[in-house]
């Protein structure tokens, strides 16, 4: 992936309906942050900002073949994003906002399929905003079969995620509502808020996709032995020594996300690979992949490979015999 | 041995306040007319340049003059089509909810058919002040490109999922079914061909009569310029550093290589064939208009320049002597085109 730094970065804002998205980008867009902001939302809204521009957007979706990769992007957003780069009036910051029943993989995709909006653009990072009060409430709501529940594939696709409305909440249903965002997704930071208040450095600027900050990855949730099985989104996440062979890893990614890309949303993660002093950084969204040989190891640093994978009936133990055959064996070295 | 090519002179004709988005040469006394993202359209001739007096709020994102009179229209981010010209002024002929990706002119100068958001619109055009809607169809999702056929019977308008045509009136009287996003059309001049580039980096091509189609894919980046040759034998397509020409005559491209015209860095923001001939115009986003003269084996770049400044937009003058060249700054530029 290009990653000249001179691309504007885009933060993506999901969230059920009422919870509170409109009022974190009227926070952004009037917080005295002297960031000229351009936003893009779904409907007209009553945000009138001398400094910032704002376009609705219909969301259109286009289904996109292109050899064994299928992917669906934002057809809307590229031809907006690409009228909005090619104007002398220049943004700090792009903030997208995607109606309360929208699957974020298309937008994020959007950014990493897109040639022309990958070499200006990058996706920065996903911001779900939830309803303290309402989310499980929500994440229980039983759908027809076939049907997404929107609330969970929002939070399985978070970066950051805004707890919102905590202030309605007891400190009891303050800590159910944390463990069962993290079920879903272990990798994301939540950030309590109320009236989507937030300092704007942990949502604007964040790096999520940068392939250099997959390093900071926070591995705490692997010691999480708490499993879930009636879970159909869950998280699991993979910490493991040895060297990982190029060859069989690469057959084993390719295999991965051809017969399961679609349900697996995200993935991130470091490897150790063998004959190479580099961390290996990677991340993707359902089918694409982008991964390259990052900063070396430290001196006398434990050498582990650790990932994490956030999808659909993903099975861990499935997943981390695959990974551990792709390791190669002290014999064959 | 060093390839020689000519370099071409050029000269800045107009400069308008953001980057330039659509150009357009008029039959009339080679007027230029030039439409920015900042709303304004300048229409520049010999003797003088001058600023429409209307605008397209946040953006325009059309001009054509119609192939028959001294009419131009316009359309803009605001949803609305104008007709003006210099003697009769200026009049709103058609409005609707989205950006205007594109206008057309029938060959005959007495219709247009824009693409607003998700519609097509049909004007009948007499004068400026004498035009009416003639027919608007509803697509599920947005038309991004048109084109009539060569002998202006029927309109062709891309959006996802294919290629509908319209005769007279609002009814699909075809659809070339494919499951792609279409950014542009062009249609062979002798009216056997239509093909569409796309945003799935392939161009898509269907037979006009019989609806037989091939693919050809595996670009760098989507597809958003491609041209005939005058004679219908060549495709031009443009992409990342190089244009590819594939040979539509005998049995077709399918299986074949095309010919690779190799001479800009970065993607191209133009592609037109010369009127009547085989020279072809190029403008790549790093700053270079060439001229091709593609002949297998041997060096086809015949001249180039480059203008200092990111083209977006470059279409040939009417006696095929000179480009007009539109760029990112707002820049309009003439560059001497003719090549010994």
């Amino acid at each position: 992936m290009n990653d000249n730094e001179n691309r504007l970065p885009v933060t993506v804002v999901t969230g059920y309906l009422g919870s509170g998205k409109t009022t974190l980008i009227n926070h952004v867009l009037t917080a005295n942050h002297g960031k000229r902001i351009a936003v893009i939302e779904n409907e007209f809204g009553e945000i009138g900002i001398d400094d910032a521009l704002v376009i609705s957007a219909e969301e259109e979706i286009f289904e996109m073949n292109n050899g064994c990769i299928c992917c669906t992007v934002r057809g809307d957003l590229i031809r907006i994003l690409g009228n909005l780069m090619k104007r002398k009036d220049k943004f700090d910051y792009i903030l997208v906002e995607t109606t309360g029943l929208a699957d974020p993989a298309p937008v994020a995709q959007t950014f990493l399929v897109d040639d022309e909006i990958r070499s200006q653009l990058k996706l920065d990072a996903i911001v779900t905003v939830v309803d303290a009060k309402h989310l499980i409430q929500h994440l229980d709501d039983v759908k027809q079969d076939g049907v997404e529940n929107e609330a969970v594939e929002q939070l399985a696709f978070a970066d950051r995620v805004l707890l919102n409305k905590i202030d309605l909440v007891t400190d009891a249903e303050r800590e159910e509502v944390v463990r069962r965002i993290r079920l879903i997704n272990a990798n994301a930071e939540i950030i309590p808020t109320t009236m989507s208040k937030v300092d704007l450095d942990r949502v604007l600027g964040v790096g999520a996709f940068d392939l250099n900050r997959v390093l900071e990855m926070e591995p705490e949730f692997l010691s999480d032995t708490e499993h879930q099985h009636d879970l159909s989104i869950t998280s699991v996440g993979i910490d493991c020594e040895g060297e990982v062979s190029v060859q069989k890893i690469n057959e084993w990614l390719g295999w991965l996300l051809g017969e399961r890309g679609t349900d697996i949303f995200r993935m991130k993660g470091i490897l150790n690979m063998w004959g190479d002093n580099r961390r290996f950084v990677f991340q993707g969204v359902h089918m694409l992949f982008d991964g390259t040989p990052g900063q070396p190891w430290a001196e006398g640093e434990a050498r582990r490979n650790r990932m994490v994978f956030i999808g659909r009936n993903l099975d861990r133990e499935d997943l981390e015999r695959r990974f551990k055959s792709c390791l190669v064996s002290e014999t064959s070295k | 041995m060093v390839a020689s090519h000519q370099i071409l002179e050029f000269t800045e004709i107009a400069r308008l306040r953001d980057c330039i988005e659509s150009i357009s040469v008029s039959v009339v006394d080679d007027c230029i007319a030039a439409g920015s993202l900042a709303g304004e359209v300048a229409v520049i001739s010999k003797a003088k340049t001058l600023t429409l007096p209307f605008e397209h709020d946040f953006g325009v994102g059309a001009v054509a003059w119609s192939p028959t009179s001294n009419i131009l229209a316009t359309g803009g981010m605001d949803g609305v089509i104008r007709l003006w010209s210099d003697s009769e002024g200026d009049a709103t002929v058609a409005s609707g909810k989205g950006w205007v990706a594109g206008i057309s002119w029938r060959q005959d100068g007495k219709e247009i058919a824009a693409a607003i958001g998700k519609q097509v619109v049909r004007v009948a055009v007499g004068g400026v002040a004498d035009s009416n809607e003639s027919a608007r169809h509803d697509f599920e999702s947005t038309a991004t490109c048109l084109a009539y056929t060569t002998n202006g019977q029927r309109l062709g308008v891309g959006s996802y999922g294919g290629v509908s045509w319209f005769e007279t009136g609002d009814k699909i009287v075809r659809h070339f079914p494919w499951k792609g996003a279409p950014l542009t059309i062009s249609m062979s001049p002798n009216g056997k061909w239509v093909a569409t580039g796309n945003q799935d980096a392939s161009i898509h091509c269907w037979k006009l009569w019989s609806g037989d189609d091939l693919q050809m894919s595996g670009y760098e980046t989507k597809i958003q310029h491609l041209d005939w040759d005058p004679n219908s034998r060549y495709l031009a397509v443009g992409s990342v550093a190089d244009i590819s020409l594939w040979d539509f005559s005998g049995r077709g491209p399918k299986g074949s290589k095309p010919i690779q015209l190799a001479g800009h860095a970065r993607h191209a923001v133009a592609l037109k064939y010369q009127p009547q001939s085989q020279l072809i115009m190029s403008a790549g986003a790093e700053g270079t208009v060439c001229i091709w003269r593609p002949s297998p084996g041997k060096q086809s770049l015949v001249a180039n320049v480059n203008i200092g400044e990111e083209p977006t937009c470059a279409v040939w003058s009417r006696d095929g002597r000179s480009v007009i060249v539109g760029t990112a700054l707002g820049g309009v530029f003439e560059v001497d085109a003719h090549v010994v």
